[in-house]
Parts: C-alpha cells; structure tokens; sequence
C-alpha cells in the first residue's frame, strides 16, 4: 500500500511506494534530499520534522533511534530520519527545508 | 600410625567423587571418570599480581593483546550488521557479522576505534550498514575497508586502500565468539587443548537466558581465584555445608594442559565436615530448602512438587532421590528426556576455567558461565559476569539471546531473583572480595600460601599466567 507525503515548507507531494523510505520516493521522484550516507541511516543528516499524521508512520528501529538521540531530539515520532521513514496511507506533513528538484544533469545520490 | 606421603598426593578422607560416581543410577560419561592431578608446588604466590598497578599494566600487553578469549555469542550476531563491543582493559573491539569472506568466515573482528581521531567507533552493539565515526564522518565498510573519507582533498597524505581497521582474529568454540588480537597466536583449537573432549554437553543447543554483570572493587584475578575452589564453603557458604560434598571435591588440573582445568563437587551428598550430624533426610531436606528458598523457574534449582517434600526411602539416598525428582523438573520444563541421565550430570557442579577468564559449567541443568574481567588498567576493580545458558523445547524456536543488566554497586546478587540460589550464594563470595584486596596491601608476607590439592586450581592458573607475563 502506498503513502502520501507532503514535504512544507515547498509543499512538494511524494507519493511513497510499499516499503520504500520517504527518501528513496522522493530522489525517484526527481528530488534531491539533503544526505551524506546516502540513506544507510549513519549519517542522520535527512531528518524531517513530522507535523501531522504519526499514526501512518513506521516504527522506530534501533539504528534510527540511535540517529535521532545523537540529534538531541526526543525519540517521540515527531523527528525521524527520511531514509528509515516508511508511510502507509497518510497524508503525513513533514518539514524539511532543501528538497527541491534535481537540475538537469545534476547527479542523485545513491 | 601415620605413613609419609609424596606432597600433594593426600585427600579428604570422605568418599570421594570417583565413589560418588560408581554409586550413580545411570552410566556416568567417560569424561567424569577423568581424573589427574599433578603436584605443581607449595610455594607462595605473590601478591604483586593482585595489587599492582604496573602488573596490571604488563597484563594488559603481555596477556590480554595475546590470549584467545571469549567475546560474545554467535547467537548475538545472527544479521550481517549486527555487531557488539568487546572491552577488555583499555581495548575496545568490534565484533561484526559480515557477508562471507574468501574462507566462508562471517563474524570479523576490529579494533574499535577511527583511524582519524581515535574516537570509539561504536560505544554500543546493534546493527549497521557500515560503521561511521561520529566524530568527523570517517566510515569504513563491515569488512573493515574505508568507505568514505570525507573531504579526501584534505588527506593526500593518506593511502585510501591501506586505511583499513586493524584486524583482530576470530574463531568459535560451540557458539561462543573467541577473539585474539596477536596476529601470530596459535589457532584457538591448538589453544584449548585438549578441553573439547571433555566438555562434553551440547551448549551450543541452549541459549542465552540470562546475563548479569556486576562492578566489583577487586582485582579480577582475586575474583575469579575465589570461584575455582570449594574449600571456601566451609567459613563463605556454612549453609550449603549439609547437602554440599566440599572437601572432597575433585580438581583436575595438569601440567601438560596449562589452558584449563576442572572441578568437580558432589550435591546431595554431605560435606564431610558435618556427615556425623545429619541423616539422609536431611541432607534432602536442607537441599530442598535452599533451593525453593531462593529457585526461579531458570533451569537449575529444584522446587518441591506440589510443595511435597519427598522422602528418602529405607536404604535409600538423598542423592538418589534429588536426582530422580530433578530428572523430572527438567523433562517438564524443557519438553526433552533426561531418563537416560547420570545422576551427576542432574546435580552436581563440573566446573572448568579455560584459560584465561572463561568459566563453562558441564552437566544438564543451565550451564552457568563465569567470566572475570580487568576494568581498565585498575588493579583494585573488575567486571564479574554471570551467564546461563538454558534449554528449550525442542520443538519450539531458539530464544533471543538475553541482554546484558548491570548490577548497581549498591544492589545484590540476591536481588535478581532469575539466578536463584546462585545469587546469595555468589553474594557470600563477593563480601570477601574487597577485603581480600584491602588485605592483600596489609599483609606482612611477600605472597599467599595455598593448599596443595583443594587449590591446586588457584596455582596452576597463576602458573599459567606466569608464562604469558615472562614471554
């Protein structure tokens, strides 16, 4: 089943496919999300902050509440890393400041 | 009349093991038939390893940078990833399930710590992709290549392909992880010597049950020399005395195998300092009130049925008794037939130290494993651990392996009722651990005398240790 994701403060839709993160849905889509790992989930640089719709948020896994510790944040579900996210159903708001879409012949990471 | 003996060779004159052994309801396994023990020495042992500061130190390089010791579990590890951190003194070692390499082997060992800075890599276990440094980013893949270095502009001094994580080696014996960080140490097999052969019960079809960990304010060796013993439990442990056989336990322990050594004590059955005062009943019943006392349903004390204390039958023994209703405990709390089982393997504590801090107990009920371990480079701290490994249905999948808990400094053994009885009876042991070390800098002889036999196990560890400290 698949997710719906608004990304503020662009207002950018991403539709997110059945066990892809919100990250991978995005760069898919023709978005560059802001990340140096390149979604292992190491280098928590592509938290979003999720404003409405928790409840059609994965869980939280070991690896990703580590990220979310390291950033000072509560691990409450409302920072999350956006390679670890996954959605079901939605629409889920989130703010992330820097997704924009790729250029031409600008290179996506991963 | 009294005839001169050769030294070492004298014994308790209660029944010894071997008799308790011929008396069994089953077959008794070839292996605790096995019994030797050579006379290493009378002489004291000095008390500098204990205390010193600088002795700690050379431990560190000449003992612990060198020896193959048990790490983790196999079982811990189960998903490339999934790692756990090893501390052993002021060394710090990652141990990592990894896609296989060229020799088949999946588990990978690496110093835990960024080529760059040197900050710890990983201060916890888990599972990874790869292992980032959260100082500067620097990551390396699980097979201990550098992945990424960031900005690389900025280190055309550094050889990418050669920043690789030094590499500790690995092996496993029955599903414990084994780790040695000299290149050039003998294989573990070659290590353990002879000790496969007599560890003879299938621990690697049990599982982690439980893992407790405790601070204790003594050298680790002060510790671990407390538990390879049982002539203490006539002043440490006066209440086990009438169903315990102390005196009379066996000790084998043999020059030509200097990395481990075994004992065995013989329960449901007096201790030789009391056997006038009590009768088989109560042996039997003094058994039972220890054990229910304190049991929890963790694979080793025994619960009175129904709260019916059984009786010892005309002719009968305690012994006899114990071991048939705990032959029963086991069959029902594990699905699995133990009718074919000595009694000694139902009962009695078979205990080996390899060298040198890993304590696996034998026989069928949760196997108890000790580890002692140095905490940094204090002489006067160490880490004591507990660790069951337990049995399951059959039939039924293999649990998660349990997780480590930690006891408060303030907090007791006794206080985690999963051990049983094993926790106050532990905590009688550590009440004499600091004043061991406190003691140790008090004494007004240059080193401790021992028993020839009944601490021979203290002796030929120490010996040991004395070749990994003069190499």
């Amino acid at each position: 089943m698949t997710g719906t994701v608004v990304v503020q403060p662009a207002g950018v839709e991403i539709v997110v496919e059945d066990g892809e993160s919100l990250m991978r849905a995005a760069e898919r889509l023709g978005y560059r999300w802001p990340t140096i790992c390149g979604g292992q989930g190491t280098c928590r640089t592509c938290f979003v902050q999720v404003d409405e719709g928790l409840a059609h948020c994965s869980g939280i896994g070991g690896l990703e509440r580590e990220g979310i510790a390291a950033l000072r944040r509560p691990v409450d579900g409302r920072t999350r890393l956006a390679c670890q996210l996954r959605v079901t159903g939605g629409p889920v708001t989130v703010t992330r400041r820097g997704v924009r879409r790729r250029t031409e012949g600008e290179q996506g990471v991963g | 009349m009294t005839t001169p003996q050769e030294p070492g060779s004298a014994r308790c004159p209660g029944p010894s093991v071997q008799d308790y052994l011929d008396r069994d309801s089953r077959p008794v396994p070839a292996v605790l038939r096995y019994e030797a023990n050579d006379f290493l020495g009378s002489e004291d042992i000095d008390v500098e390893r204990f205390v010193s500061p600088e002795w700690a130190r050379l431990e560190q390089e000449r003992l612990w940078r060198r020896v193959w010791q048990f790490a983790c579990l196999e079982d811990e590890i189960p998903e490339v990833g999934d790692h756990v951190v090893y501390e052993i003194g002021t060394d710090s070692i990652l141990i990592v399930r990894t896609e296989p390499g060229e020799h088949g082997q999946d588990i990978r060992a690496f110093v835990n710590v960024c080529l760059h800075r040197g900050r710890k890599l990983r201060t916890e276990g888990g599972n990874v992709p790869e292992f980032r440094c959260p100082f500067h980013g620097f990551t390396w893949n699980l097979d201990g290549s550098l992945k990424n270095l960031p900005c690389a502009w900025d280190f055309p001094h550094v050889e990418l392909e050669k920043f690789t994580l030094p590499e500790v080696r690995v092996d496993t014996w029955r599903g414990f992880v084994f780790i040695n960080m000299d290149p050039a140490a003998e294989p573990l097999a070659d290590f353990l010597g002879t000790f496969p052969e007599y560890f003879v019960w299938p621990l690697e079809d049990r599982y982690k049950a439980l893992h407790i960990a405790k601070v204790l304010p003594c050298n680790w060796k002060v510790a671990q020399d407390a538990f390879i013993e049982s002539f203490h439990v006539i002043a440490t442990h006066p209440q086990l005395l009438p169903w315990l056989a102390d005196a009379n336990s066996q000790y084998d322990a043999t020059a030509d195998q200097p990395n481990w050594s075994r004992m065995i004590n013989i329960q449901g059955a007096p201790s030789p300092h009391v056997a006038g005062t009590v009768t088989e009943q109560d042996v039997l019943e003094t058994f039972y009130f220890s054990r229910s006392f304190y049991a929890a349903s963790q694979g080793r004390d025994l619960q009175a049925a129904d709260g019916e204390i059984p009786q010892v039958p005309e002719g009968g023994t305690a012994r006899a008794v114990l071991a048939d209703q705990m032959r029963t405990q086991l069959a029902a709390a594990t699905g699995r037939d133990y009718s074919a089982t000595s009694d000694s393997e139902l009962l009695d504590a078979v205990h080996h130290l390899v060298f040198p801090n890993f304590h696996p107990w034998g026989g069928v009920k949760s196997n108890i494993v000790y580890r002692f371990r140095p905490d940094g480079l204090d002489p006067d701290s160490c880490i004591a651990e507990i660790i069951y490994m337990s049995a399951y249905p059959p039939d039924g999948p293999k649990p998660e392996p349990a997780k480590i808990r930690w006891v408060p400094d303030d907090a007791l053994f006794a206080d985690i009722p999963e051990l049983g009885l094993v926790g106050p009876v532990f905590d009688q042991d550590v009440e004499n651990l600091p004043h061991v070390q406190t003691g140790l800098k008090s004494l007004r002889k240059p080193g401790i005398t021992l028993s020839n036999y009944q601490e021979s196990r203290v002796r030929h560890f120490n010996r040991t240790l004395d070749t990994w400290m003069e190499r």
